[in-house]
C-alpha cells in the first residue's frame, strides 16, 4: 500500500476502534475531524451539527483557536454550510470569485483568516441532513473527486459515530442523541473557561489540557469537562458512579 | 429567516401570561396542549454536597397527578427525569406497565398504579448548568409523535429562558431584570466566559451566567459581546459594587517612583 493509502486505513482502524462500549462521542469527533483533515490535505476543519432551530453548532474542530471558532459560527447566516444543509449536497466552490459572489458576508472572514477555501459534505442520516465536514484550506482550489469520496466517507462515518450507541427505533431518538451531543459541547466549552481562568492559558490551550487529561486518565471528555465544573479543578481519584 | 419556534413560544406566553410568575404554569398548560399529553409538570433541581440529584421543588403542574411524578422519583430515588438529569438527555417510556420496560421498577409500579402508562422527561440545562426537568405524561401508551417530540423540546427550551429568567428577577428588583431571550444560543464564548467568570468569583456556573447576563443588560451590549470581553480578559468580574473591572496594562517599572511627594 502506499503511504497515503496506510494513512487511510490506519485513521478508518483508529475510528473503528472508538465504536465500542465505553464510547465517547466528543474524542471520536476530535478524531475524526482531525485525521479528516489529514487525509484530505487540507488546513483546518470543525465538525457541525444543525439544532432543531437549525443554529450550527460546532462539535469539534482541529483547533479551538477563537478565530477560527468564529470562522464557522458566522456560517450561521451564510456560507458552505448552510448551503449545504439546505441542498444536502457537497458545497465545493470553485474559487475565491465565486465564494464572494456565494457568500459577501462571510468570505472576507474566511480570507482574512488566511484561507482561501472553503468546502463542506453533508452528514445524512436517511433523509436529514444532520450536519456537515467544514473544511478550509490556505491553497485554493478544490478537492480531487477521490478526495471528495473520501471526504463523504468520513462525514457518514461521524454521522454513524453520533448515533451508534443506540438502536433508532424513531428518529426522535437521533433529535435527542444529537441534543445530548451539543449539551455535552456546552460543558466542554464552560470547562474550557474554567481552566484558561485558572490556569492563565488561552481557551485553545485549555481545551488541549481537558484532552490530555481525558486521554492520559483514559476517560471521556466531557466526564473530565463535568469534573472540573463540579470541583473546580481536575480530578485526582476517579469518581464512583 | 423566521423567528425561531422557541423565540415565538415565549414571545406568546410573556404577551398572554400576564406577570412573570405565571408564565411556569401557561407553559406547562401549552406544552401539554401542544403535545397532546395529559399532564406536565416543570420541576427544579439540585445538587447536594455529596454530587446527588435533589429536588428543587415543583414550579408548575397542570394537575395534581403531573406533581406526584415528580415526587415519587425523588423519593424511590429512581425514574425517567432522573435519568434524564444524569445522562443529560431526554428519556421516553412508552409504556409503564410492559413488562418488558425494566428501568425503573418501583416508580413503574407506582405511577401504572396511578394510570400512568407513558412518560417523557427533558432535562433543562446549560451544559453543567442543570436547572430543571420538564416532565410529560399520558394516560394511553405509545410514543409521542415526531411533531410532539419536537414540541416537547421546544418547551423544554422555553422552560430554560424562563427559569433563567425567575432566576435573574429573584436577585433583583422586579422590573429590573431583562426580559427573557431564547436560550444564550451556540455563541461558545458566552459558555466559555461562563466558566471564567465562575472561577473569577468562586461561584456557580449558575451565578456566573447570572452576572453575565445581568452585565449585559445594564451595559447594553449583547451577550455575545461581554463573553468575547471576558475571554479575551478585557474584562473581569469581581465582588466590588460595579461587579466588573477592565484590568489595565502591568505598569512598567518606575511607576511606583513617579509622583512621590518630595
Amino acid at each position: 500500500m502506499s503511504d497515503r493509502e496506510d494513512l487511510i486505513a490506519d485513521a478508518f482502524v483508529e475510528l473503528a476502534d472508538t465504536l465500542v462500549a465505553d464510547f465517547d462521542a466528543m474524542d471520536f469527533l476530535q478524531t475524526l475531524v482531525d485525521r479528516a483533515v489529514q487525509l484530505l490535505q487540507v488546513d483546518a476543519g470543525g465538525i457541525i451539527l444543525f439544532d432543531e432551530q437549525r443554529q450550527l453548532q460546532v462539535m469539534a474542530s482541529t483547533s479551538h483557536a477563537a478565530q477560527l471558532l468564529e470562522l464557522f459560527e458566522l456560517q450561521t447566516a451564510q456560507g458552505p454550510c448552510v448551503d449545504c444543509a439546505r441542498s444536502g449536497k457537497p458545497v465545493l466552490p470553485a474559487d475565491v470569485p465565486a465564494m464572494q459572489a456565494a457568500w459577501p458576508e462571510f468570505t472576507p472572514h474566511l480570507l482574512e483568516a488566511g484561507f482561501r477555501w472553503a468546502a463542506a459534505i453533508p452528514m445524512r442520516l436517511r433523509e436529514d441532513v444532520v450536519g456537515a465536514l467544514n473544511v478550509f484550506r490556505t491553497a485554493p482550489g478544490p478537492l480531487s473527486s477521490s478526495d471528495l469520496k473520501l471526504g463523504r466517507a468520513l462525514a457518514d462515518v461521524a454521522t454513524v459515530g453520533l448515533v451508534q450507541q443506540r438502536t433508532i427505533s424513531a428518529r426522535d431518538l437521533v433529535a435527542d442523541q444529537l441534543r445530548g451531543a451539543l449539551d455535552s459541547r456546552v460543558v466542554i466549552e464552560q470547562a474550557k473557561g474554567m481552566v484558561a481562568e485558572r490556569t492563565g492559558l488561552d481557551v485553545g490551550e485549555a481545551f488541549e489540557v481537558l484532552r490530555r487529561q481525558a486521554r492520559s486518565s483514559n476517560r471521556p471528555l466531557r466526564e473530565v469537562a463535568q469534573a472540573v465544573l463540579t470541583r473546580g479543578g481536575p480530578p485526582t481519584v476517579a469518581p464512583t458512579r | 429567516m423566521t423567528a425561531s419556534r422557541v423565540a415565538e413560544v415565549l414571545a406568546g406566553l410573556t404577551a398572554d401570561a400576564g406577570a412573570p410568575d405565571e408564565w411556569p404554569l401557561a407553559l406547562t398548560e401549552q406544552c401539554r396542549d401542544r403535545t397532546h399529553t395529559d399532564g406536565v409538570c416543570l420541576a427544579l433541581t439540585g445538587l447536594t454536597t455529596d454530587g446527588e440529584l435533589q429536588s428543587g421543588g415543583v414550579v408548575a403542574a397542570t394537575d395534581p397527578l403531573a406533581a406526584q411524578l415528580e415526587a415519587v422519583q425523588f423519593a424511590v430515588g429512581a425514574g425517567p427525569c432522573l435519568t434524564a438529569l444524569r445522562e443529560s438527555r431526554p428519556v421516553s417510556c412508552p409504556d409503564l406497565t410492559d413488562p418488558g420496560e425494566q428501568r425503573w421498577p418501583a416508580f413503574a409500579a407506582e405511577m401504572g398504579a396511578r394510570g400512568v402508562r407513558a412518560v417523557f422527561a427533558f432535562p433543562l440545562e446549560v451544559g453543567a448548568i442543570r436547572l430543571g426537568v420538564l416532565e410529560l405524561h399520558r394516560e394511553s401508551a405509545g410514543l409521542l409523535s415526531r411533531e410532539e417530540h419536537g414540541e416537547a423540546r421546544v418547551f423544554a427550551d422555553v422552560a430554560i429562558a424562563v427559569l433563567l429568567h425567575l432566576q435573574d428577577r429573584s436577585d433583583r428588583e422586579p422590573d429590573a431584570a431583562p426580559p427573557p431571550a431564547a436560550l444564550v444560543g451556540g455563541h461558545s464564548v458566552v459558555h466559555q466566559a461562563s466558566g471564567m467568570v465562575a472561577a473569577q468569583l468562586g461561584s456557580s456556573l449558575s451565578v456566573a451566567l447570572a452576572r453575565l447576563r445581568a452585565h449585559a443588560w445594564t451595559a447594553e451590549v449583547p451577550l455575545t459581546t461581554v463573553g468575547r470581553q471576558v475571554v479575551t480578559r478585557r474584562l473581569r468580574f469581581d465582588d466590588s459594587l460595579r461587579g466588573v473591572f477592565e484590568p489595565g496594562p502591568a505598569p512598567t517599572t518606575g511607576d511606583a517612583d513617579r509622583g512621590a511627594t518630595p
